[in-house]
């Protein structure tokens, strides 16, 4: 009979495709349910796991050869980098920062990030309103932030010509980015390092290892001056500290050490390439819980930004949002509504991409640049 | 963070799998299997929003009332205007009210009154613009005498039913409303070709729209401008390719399961870069669509009766709705001009050269002719503004032989070869493809689930979206 064929045919389709796809398959559980996504009994069973093995071999064979077809890294041909002006100009003018933050940075941050992938607790940048009072302040270097130079009023970095922008973030960014992309080309012929991708964050490296990204990016691309970082809806959730070991709880202190320590590894590797970041928090959210989320998540990358001397930007004021407001529509300075939300209550239109790339933008200063086009 | 359902996602395929279990352990009482049916159908919509569900749930009970009302007067002019307010009300407010508030505006504040015309909020129901096209169809059918009203819940299924809800095909009341109520058993429709569409669609969705998207298409449509002329083309030809296998795979996708669940939807595709000429394209491409427009809005407007001049007006128009229907953009209705233009100027020629179809050669260069026009269409439809549209164009114009002379040339080659032997890809593809449901049933699944993985393997991560969807 059709219907006893039929389900045969899906239930051994289907269990062939878990058992050669397990674990991408355990990756994306994860990533979406935050939980360990283990199967009882039969996910240790050493035929079960061969499929596994067999798909993992097959994917070593074709990096191998991905790799050999690969002309030689670009890094070779890449200019030397050209003397740069002064290291990263970088003033922070958020008020809402505690000025104690801003300035000093325990020594631990400053040389060893934590490697995203082991998300130990340790050596992380705490702010200080973080450390309990008994605790000694670890000595603090002073974060080597150059007197500030050549900086218009109201903006927080500079490009000159040959310098290239590198932007990361998830489908907030993929929304944002081509419109910062199209206006740094048309208007000062600045280049742009587009990575962003969707369904990406911190918190689960083994999907996607922003980090290690950064770092190979900054490695590789000696010309980037400035990374603008936009990311946020994607990790408000437990999430996985390594293998076998439970999930750390979303806010909890633990999460709030390994997710600290993520931003901090980034920014520093921002730092050790002498690259200026603008970190854009994300804006509130129509569901309650996750726009709550968001004001927890900006508050840590608004605190490790300033540890760095770095520059942090909420999109709430841009999007006209006070407090913990949000609404699908903005009123602009014309005295029109404006759509600038989609209809799933996180994404942009196309109207709210716009005003927020306009606003970082505006946030960079570009002295010896002239404004060509439009 | 995508809360459109996604028919190719691993809960999906676990979902459909207890579904199909229980399904057919009903077999015996197709009622009971349409209440299943029903229940998954508004599950689903329900996942995406309740609001979507509320608003298909209101819909269905209005159809149903001017069904009784049309059965009852059938083509009296009352119900044929109450079903149009019907639905433009139900386009204008969920789907255009912005586009053509904000125009309003635009145009005020030029003539220099500045009024802020009211808008409500409100999200765009997941399967509007199918569902209020199954119910013209069942209406309109009403109307003519060729259908009985149905029984609510079997208008409900009709309307809701879950495989062509999110993106279609189209339905029509004749075709479908038999097959919900069956007159013998139902039965599952050809298990191996279902399998076998379903994992075409992975290999169009997960692999080559997918890859086409990344590496050719969206860095350039999303920053034109940024590319040499050669890439600008390639993307445009990229973007050719690509939409025909996201949507004809997402077409595939539905029809595998619809299959399965032992219904048979209209076709909706057949080869459409084979076409010779604009209109086999429309009798090609999202057939049940171009179907529906030609039934229900270029054959009421008068179709070609009365004189050519008439009958392109009414072309141009019928492409304009279809445009609009895309979407409420500039861009979608300079798409459905330009269609509509084509058609006429395709109409006129074969007329005024009718041996050209006669000369050797002629039919490959129709065919080539046919693709790059709509190729040149789909920069509007792909673009999100009317400058990045307008840009691409101007940078496709200054194509160079210099830069033809480049890697970027010989993949455009390899594009235009791909068109140009596309019949005979077909055929191949048609053989392998018999070839395959040949093997006994018992092996069948094997060859399908390590043919599948090794796709998936060779494919980026990440769940690709249907682009029909938004629709």
């Amino acid at each position: 009979m059709g219907a006893a064929r039929g389900l045969y045919a899906i239930v051994v389709t289907t269990a062939l495709l878990f058992w050669l796809n397990q674990d991408s398959i355990k990756l994306y559980c994860q990533q979406k349910y935050h939980q360990s996504c283990e199967i009882p009994l039969l996910g240790q069973m050493p035929a079960w796991r061969t499929g596994a093995q067999l798909t993992a071999l097959l994917e070593a064979r074709r990096d191998d050869l991905l790799e050999r077809l690969q002309p030689a890294p670009q890094v070779v041909e890449a200019p030397l980098p050209e003397v740069l002006p002064a290291p990263i100009p970088v003033v922070t003018v958020d008020l809402q920062t505690p000025a104690a933050l801003a300035k000093p940075l325990p020594h631990g941050a400053a040389h060893t990030p934590a490697p995203a992938t082991v998300p130990a607790p340790v050596a992380v940048a705490q702010p200080v309103a973080a450390v309990p009072a008994s605790a000694p302040m670890p000595a603090a270097t002073p974060a080597p932030v150059p007197a500030p130079a050549l900086l218009q009023p109201g903006t927080v970095a500079s490009l000159a010509a040959g310098d290239e922008v590198f932007l990361v973030g998830d489908s907030l960014m993929q929304g944002v980015a081509p419109h910062l992309a199209n206006s740094l080309r048309k208007r000062y012929q600045i280049r742009t390092v587009n990575l962003s991708k969707q369904s990406t964050g911190l918190a689960y490296p083994g999907f996607f290892n922003w980090p290690k990204t950064v770092a190979e990016t900054l490695d590789h691309e000696p010309n980037v001056r400035l990374m603008v970082v936009f990311l946020g809806p994607n990790d408000p959730w437990d999430m996985p500290q390594g293998k076998g070991k439970p999930f750390l709880r979303f806010k909890s202190p633990e999460w709030e050490v390994a997710y600290r320590a993520r931003i901090d590894s980034i920014l520093e590797q921002a730092r050790s390439h002498n690259v200026q970041v603008i970190w854009v928090g994300p804006p509130n959210m129509e569901k309650a819980r996750l726009s709550t989320a968001m004001g927890y998540l900006s508050g840590l990358y608004q605190e490790q930004t300033a540890l760095y001397g770095q520059h942090y930007v909420s999109a709430n004021p841009i999007l006209g949002y006070a407090d913990a407001s949000f609404s699908y529509t903005v009123q602009t300075a014309q005295g029109k509504r404006v759509k600038v939300r989609v209809d799933d209550g996180i994404h942009f239109t196309i109207t709210g991409q716009k005003m927020i790339a306009e606003q970082v933008l505006s946030l960079i200063s570009f002295p010896g640049l002239t404004v060509t086009g439009h | 963070m995508d809360y459109v359902v996604s028919f190719l996602s691993i809960e999906f395929g676990l979902c459909f799998t207890l579904f199909f279990l229980l399904y057919w352990s009903l077999c015996w009482s197709v009622r009971l299997q349409n209440l299943l049916l029903l229940t998954a159908s508004y599950g689903l919509v329900a996942s995406f929003s309740l609001q979507s569900l509320y608003i298909l749930l209101g819909y269905s009970v209005l159809v149903y009332l001017l069904g009784l009302l049309a059965g009852r007067y059938p083509g009296r002019w009352f119900s044929r205007v109450l079903l149009l307010t019907l639905v433009l009300g139900c386009f204008y407010l969920f789907k255009y009210q912005a586009f053509f508030v904000e125009g309003a505006q635009a145009a005020l504040a030029t003539a220099g009154f500045d009024v802020a015309l009211p808008l409500l909020e409100v999200l765009v129901p997941i399967g509007l613009s199918f569902y209020t096209f199954h119910s013209v169809s069942y209406l309109v059918s009403i109307n003519r005498r060729e259908l009985a009203p149905s029984a609510p819940l079997d208008l409900a299924l009709y309307l809701a039913f879950f495989p062509s809800l999110v993106a279609g095909p189209v339905n029509r009341a004749l075709h479908m409303l038999p097959q919900i109520r069956p007159p013998a058993m139902r039965q599952v429709l050809e298990p191996q070709r279902a399998l076998g569409l379903i994992a075409m669609a992975v290999v169009k969705l997960f692999f080559l729209s997918a890859w086409l998207g990344s590496e050719w298409v969206d860095p350039v449509f999303d920053t034109p401008g940024s590319a040499t002329p050669e890439q600008v083309l390639l993307s445009v030809y990229g973007y050719s390719l690509l939409i025909y296998f996201n949507f004809s795979g997402y077409t595939n996708l539905v029809t595998g399961i619809a299959l399965l669940l032992g219904f048979r939807l209209p076709d909706n595709f057949d080869a459409p870069y084979a076409a010779h000429n604009l209109k086999e394209f429309w009798g090609r491409w999202h057939i049940s669509l171009s179907r529906f427009i030609r039934d229900y809005v270029y054959i009421p407007l008068g179709g070609n009766r009365q004189g050519v001049w008439r009958g392109n007006l009414n072309m141009l128009l019928a492409m304009l709705v279809s445009g609009l229907w895309h979407g409420a953009s500039v861009n979608f209705i300079i798409w459905g001009a330009l269609h509509g233009v084509g058609l006429a100027i395709s109409k006129l020629f074969s007329q005024w050269c009718p041996g050209f179809a006669r000369l050797p050669g002629s039919g490959l260069l129709a065919r080539l002719m046919t693709f790059h026009y709509v190729a040149f269409a789909w920069i509007f439809f792909r673009s999100p503004t009317l400058e990045g549209a307008l840009e691409m164009l101007g940078d496709i114009a200054q194509l160079s032989l210099a830069g033809l002379n480049s890697a970027t040339g010989l993949m455009l080659l390899a594009c235009v070869l791909f068109v140009a032997s596309y019949p005979q890809w077909l055929v191949l593809l048609r053989q392998s493809g018999a070839a395959f449901q040949r093997l006994p049933w018992q092996l069948y699944p094997i060859p399908l689930g390590v043919g599948v993985s090794l796709v998936i393997f060779a494919s980026q991560s990440g769940v690709p979206g249907f682009i029909y969807a938004s629709f």
